[in-house]
């Protein structure tokens, strides 16, 4: 039987689009529309809805600094149509202090049931920086190793668990991830063919996606490194080196004026020594990390203008703070022991708990499918391959070296789509002529990973891999944004109702949503009480896994579930328990 | 003889062929998006609108299809595929192999072009057993709040239902009115039954005719499902001149399987003979169209006539366009040209007006027998006697001359809310959108609707024509203060011309589909018919959807749980007979049925209506010696025997 090799004639160009248009996108958007309306609205969400709406209504960056504002305000747009109500007197005039979830929890009460109505917009508006990176992946894999492979991509992207969680939140990490891809991308075709307008391009892309996260100021060196690479890789008469470094230069300079653009331009250019810190590293050593200090005030330093906008300054300046352990006491947790300090191997234990099977039986063909490529190197060769490679290992190597503390999985994720183009490559004409079998055990891991993340969606927050054992079991690995960020609120709301002669029902929930507003009664602290702490009395018990393990704190009184089984769950991040008279 | 230059309209169909250009660039291309984007915005709205009441209600939005939206929910993932349908190239051959022979050589011819296999008797016969069976389908779904029993089983449940049905019995009886109730008249007065010297149901006399036969056999709704058969095979049979078979047979299969029409087939309303006699008269025009004949211009003339004898306003709103143009091209154009109108117009004009005459002698003949004037119906003196409220127009409430109170129908009259123009365009509004919804669904309805309207110049004259009549039936309506059962019932019949317009545009655009190359097009056609099929008559999830035709029965029969407690405190209390039952009511009663006597008014049992203002209790108990008086409580369906007040008190 002779193959019939994709992605080689116009029509199957063609169809190729076709299904990424007409099939995987209105997929992926269906998929995320529900989860935008299944979640009950996260941690974090609900600070960065609420700094979202202050940008939006009073012009003030000051909420939430340590994210910048373009996925908030761009989250907001729909909810500002819906007129919500307001209310800032929760807000601190000292950042140090992070009033962003005690404001977001004043939102909520403002607007009560409304309010989860509007996180639904807030999300549905999030949702095209899903469809961006859905595109992006599908067009450099699909340059790299042709039609088919673009369309595995962007099929690793639509289906991915970890992508389809935070796809259909109002958080940062999938714009910041986009952005991150769509700047590279840019600087892909920018090396291929330097032009200006090209170099323009990539800054202001790169000026946008500073405006989605901080972390992706990564990308200044990793650019300087690509640039370096791609230099070094060019013959010598063909390099121009000071053309190159200019360009660049540029390029700098424009991604500041598009980043200071999206703060309107507030405080830009304040001197070094005007500026109060709050981290050890800018203020200066203090007895109270909230008071702030200045290390550069009075020195030559002092005088240097920054090119930044002020809010983005304290941004980074308080994360700074966290990273450094002066904010508050921040436990790392893994396979259930619990620590004031992280793991350098903690993402690498992340990606082997919850990434799907299949995708490690791709990334084995992927392995496999090395052996087709010709031995002949090439600079353009070495070119893609630091492009496509340089940026997940340098995030990943990156993150695993911070230490200060081992929490989020989602941190790692700006590295996803790279790995996901890569692993496309077993989808290309190439492997597929020479070695059909790599393609099959390919094809088989993708279909094993879509099965496996449709079957556990809508829960795909909580998504571990079989072999961990399941979502189910992922609170012995994992807490947290990795399996508990507050979302299941709405599962229990159903239980609830669904089970009317199952009364009383205490909650003890761990997110920053107040439950109450949905009508749930008996919440409970997760505080200790004294003496009887520890007493529970008869009834039904909604614990958070977060609580159960007493995350963030050791002493927590929910510990004590932990000896009991529990009788139900709602979604896989709350557990339900049932305490009779004379339970232990 | 034929007049072909004038009758064939421009644009007017030919017999077997599509009158719809094929070309699906430029404009044709933007026609297509446009009717996507607009289904996926009833479907985003209809979904964004669910989902937000649920959170805002509920603090939850459940399952997904927990008490989904019948217009959105399930249509929202399939309009999404549409673009994939549409354009992904896989040609005929390609997907033809996988089929046996017999199927390719169908799928070949239905691709190619239209084409006529002889006589439609088989069209005839299977869209009527069709329409037959889903008529017995849909009575056979259980009544909500009556356990145990069916819809078909319980009927008649609306007021006009019992009218009509006392009509036919009244023919039965070789009458067309009974003399009035003997005694305390006003405790008797039954909705929509004329009770004065004349005791006579205030209807036109064409459907009473139409059920009588089926009442004489104990089973008044097979008249009904009757009524169904030759509107849904006329429909086919009507498309398949137009737009060939394959649209013949879809038109027949959707008019049979339109759940607002299974619904009206099981109920006794004037909606089935003035179909009949509407289908008859289209039928009958659109051969008009092809060729002047005599014959055909009787046949509409009949048909028109049967219309006009059971809804009016309906049967003339719906003609309306056609005699414009009937007259357009026998008058006007000759006329243009410096002709005159032929012979053979003038002929078969007379001939087709010759039944209507016949129609206004027959309801003369009814108004004398029983209001005593031959230009007052029934219809109308029951309105200016018991209900002054319920008529088309704008008049205020306090310009409208109330009857004298005794015989005044309070409640019922006052349900009428004062017209304006606010309130008519909402119900205009409401009309549309239930029509739609009852047709066959929201979204294919009004998809195939724009699309229609967007290609209106490359549509058939005749189908222009069918628009125009849905157009004239919902204006004809729009003075009205109420939209109607289900919110639309007064422009019932419009359901059935918007499904032949539908069926029209699908075969178009399948076949054109098919033909370029895009075989999966037709699949999602099918896909979109087959989901508001499902929608509308089974439980997709169970337990948590209800089909539509279900929520439109306990929209109908919801008064059936109260005169079934009614029943129930009649038959376990000891009722001593003779007797009289006075029913006192709540406003939870306004459209229950409880007073239902047959003349002569001397049977065991005698149910009136609780009336102090008029009778005391002791003029009743004086009135009726022989009887033993009860009066029920609907508040809390208590029965108690009447009895005389002590001397001295009233």
């Amino acid at each position: 039987m002779t193959p019939i090799l994709p992605g080689q004639s116009p029509h199957a160009e063609r169809r190729c689009w076709l299904v990424l248009v007409g099939l995987i996108l209105p997929m992926q958007s269906l998929l995320l529309a529900w989860l935008a309306c299944r979640y009950s609205p996260t941690s974090d969400e609900c600070a960065h809805l609420a700094a979202g709406v202050r940008v939006l209504s009073t012009g003030d960056f000051d909420l939430y600094a340590v994210n910048p504002p373009l996925p908030k305000v761009w989250a907001a747009l729909p909810v500002m149509l819906e007129s919500p109500r307001v209310s800032w007197k929760a807000m601190d005039p000292n950042p140090a202090l992070r009033k962003e979830w005690n404001v977001g929890q004043e939102f909520i009460w403002a607007n009560s049931t409304r309010s989860l109505w509007l996180f639904v917009l807030a999300r549905w508006a999030s949702i095209p920086w899903a469809w961006l990176g859905l595109f992006l992946c599908f067009f450099w894999a699909r340059e790299l190793y042709g039609s088919l492979a673009g369309l595995a991509a962007a099929g690793l992207w639509a289906f991915s668990p970890a992508i389809l969680a935070n796809a259909a939140l109002v958080t940062p990490d999938i714009p910041a991830t986009t952005m991150g891809l769509a700047v590279l991308y840019a600087f892909r075709h920018y090396l291929h063919k330097p032009t200006w307008k090209r170099t323009v391009l990539v800054g202001g892309l790169l000026g946008i996606a500073e405006l989605t996260k901080m972390t992706l100021l990564l990308l200044y060196p990793l650019l300087g490194l690509l640039l370096a690479v791609s230099i070094g890789s060019t013959r010598r008469t063909e390099r121009h080196t000071a053309r190159r470094l200019s360009e660049f230069a540029a390029c700098v300079v424009v991604s500041l004026i598009v980043l200071n653009a999206g703060y309107l331009f507030h405080g830009t250019g304040q001197q070094l020594g005007d500026r109060e810190f709050y981290s050890e590293t800018l203020g200066g050593v203090r007895e109270d990390w909230n008071t702030p200090g200045n290390r550069f005030r009075g020195t030559v330093m002092g005088n240097i203008p920054l090119p930044f906008p002020a809010a983005y300054v304290t941004g980074l300046d308080l994360q700074k703070r966290d990273f450094e352990g002066h904010w508050r006491p921040m436990y790392s947790y893994l396979r259930g022991h619990q620590q004031l300090g992280g793991w350098w191997y903690y993402y690498l234990y992340c990606l082997l708990v919850k990434v799907p099977v299949g995708t490690w039986v791709l990334s084995l063909a992927a392995v496999a499918s090395l052996t087709t490529t010709s031995s002949a190197a090439s600079a353009k060769r070495w070119r893609e391959t630091a492009l496509l490679w340089l940026p997940p290992l340098l995030l990943f190597g990156f993150v695993s070296t911070q230490t200060g503390f081992s929490r989020y999985y989602r941190y790692i994720l700006p590295a996803a789509p790279f790995v996901m183009i890569g692993l496309s490559r077993v989808f290309s004409p190439c492997v597929w002529q020479r070695r059909p079998w790599v393609t099959w055990l390919g094809t088989s891991g993708m279909v094993s990973m879509i099965v496996a993340s449709l079957w556990v969606y809508p829960h795909s927050i909580a998504f571990f891999n079989l072999p961990s054992g399941g979502p189910a079991n992922g609170h012995w690995h994992l807490l947290d944004s990795n399996v508990d960020w507050g979302q299941d609120l709405y599962c229990l709301r159903d239980w609830i109702n669904q089970h009317p002669q199952r009364r009383p029902v205490y909650v003890a929930y761990s997110g920053v949503f107040d439950p109450r507003v949905m009508g749930i009664k008996n919440v409970l602290s997760a505080e200790s009480d004294g003496e009887n702490s520890q007493q529970f009395p008869p009834g039904w018990y909604a614990i958070s896994v977060n609580h159960l393990h007493g995350y963030d704190n050791p002493e927590g009184r929910f510990t004590h579930f932990l000896k009991l089984v529990p009788v139900d769950r709602t979604g896989y991040s709350i557990l339900m328990y049932h305490i009779t008279e004379g339970s232990p | 003889m034929l007049n072909d230059a004038l009758f064939s309209a421009p644009g007017g169909a030919i017999q077997g062929t599509d009158p719809v250009v094929q070309e699906t660039h430029g404009w044709g291309r933007i026609v297509r998006v446009i009717v996507w984007i607009v289904g996926l915005e009833i479907a985003v709205y209809g979904e964004g609108t669910r989902l937000r009441e649920r959170l805002l209600n509920l603090a939850t939005t459940g399952w997904w299809i927990g008490d989904p939206d019948p217009d959105a929910t399930f249509f929202l993932p399939i309009l999404l595929l549409a673009p994939f349908c549409f354009l992904f190239p896989l040609s005929g051959g390609d997907v033809i192999a996988w089929f046996p022979v017999a199927w390719r050589q169908t799928f070949r011819k239905w691709a190619t072009a239209n084409h006529f296999s002889g006589r439609p008797w088989s069209m005839v016969l299977g869209v009527s057993l069709l329409s037959l069976t889903m008529s017995w389908i849909t009575s056979q779904y259980e009544l909500p709040g009556v356990p145990g029993k069916t819809f078909g089983e319980l009927g008649p449940y609306v007021h006009d239902e019992f009218s009509y049905q006392f009509q036919a019995e009244t023919y039965l009886a070789g009458r067309l009115s009974w003399p009035g109730v003997p005694r305390a008249r006003e405790l008797f007065h039954r909705m929509h039954v004329l009770n004065e010297e004349h005791f006579a149901s205030r209807y036109f006399p064409a459907t009473g005719a139409w059920l009588a036969l089926f009442v004489a056999l104990g089973f008044p709704i097979g008249a009904s499902w009757l009524a169904g058969m030759p509107t849904a095979s006329l429909a086919a049979i009507i498309t398949r001149k137009t737009h060939g078979e394959t649209a013949g047979w879809l038109a027949g299969i959707l008019v049979a399987t339109a759940p607002g029409p299974c619904l009206f087939n099981n109920l006794l309303l004037a909606h089935g003979p003035t179909l009949v006699g509407l289908m008859v008269c289209l039928y009958c025009f659109r051969s008009l169209f092809d060729q002047l004949s005599i014959r055909q211009a009787f046949g509409a003339g009949s048909g028109l006539t049967l219309a006009m004898l059971s809804r009016p306003l309906t049967a003339a709103s719906v003609a309306l366009p056609f005699g414009v143009w009937w007259w357009w091209n026998g008058v006007v154009i000759p006329f243009r040209r410096g002709e005159r109108p032929t012979q053979q117009w003038w002929q078969a004009t007379m001939v087709m007006g010759a039944p209507l005459l016949v129609s206004f002698a027959i309801l003369a003949g009814q108004n004398a027998a029983i209001t005593g004037n031959i230009f007052e119906t029934p219809y109308s003196q029951y309105n200016r006697l018991y209900t002054p409220r319920h008529v088309l127009g704008y008049r205020a409430s306090d310009t409208i001359e109330l009857p004298p109170e005794h015989r005044y129908l309070r409640e019922y009259d006052e349900w009428a809310k004062p017209l304006t123009w606010t309130l008519a365009w909402s119900n205009l509004k409401t009309r549309l959108k239930e029509s739609l919804k009852w047709s066959l669904g929201l979204i294919p309805l009004v998809m195939g609707a724009v699309f229609f309207l967007l290609t209106w110049r490359q549509q058939a004259a005749f189908d222009r024509l069918l628009l125009m009549s849905i157009v004239s039936l919902h204006l004809a309506h729009f003075p009205y203060w109420l939209s109607g059962m289900l919110g639309y019932h007064y422009v019932f019949e419009s359901g059935v011309l918007w499904l032949m317009l539908l069926a029209g545009v699908i075969v178009h655009v399948g076949r054109e589909a098919m033909t370029n190359g895009r075989v999966l097009a037709p699949g999602w056609i099918a896909g979109m018919i087959g989901l508001s099929f499902l929608v509308n008559f089974c439980r997709i999830a169970p337990g948590t959807t209800v089909p539509r035709v279900i929520t439109g029965i306990r929209s109908v029969t919801h008064v059936a749980e109260r005169f079934e407690r009614f029943r129930n405190c009649l038959v376990n209390a000891d009722v001593r007979r003779p007797a009289l039952v006075l029913v006192k009511t709540t406003p939870a009663d306004l459209h229950v049925e409880y007073v239902r006597n047959r003349p002569p008014f001397d049977g065991p049992l005698l149910v009136g209506r609780y009336r102090p203002d008029v009778y005391s209790d002791a003029e009743v108990l004086r009135l009726f010696p022989e009887r033993t008086v009860y009066l029920y409580d609907s508040a809390d369906a208590t029965l108690h025997a009447l009895t005389s007040p002590p001397v001295g008190q009233p």
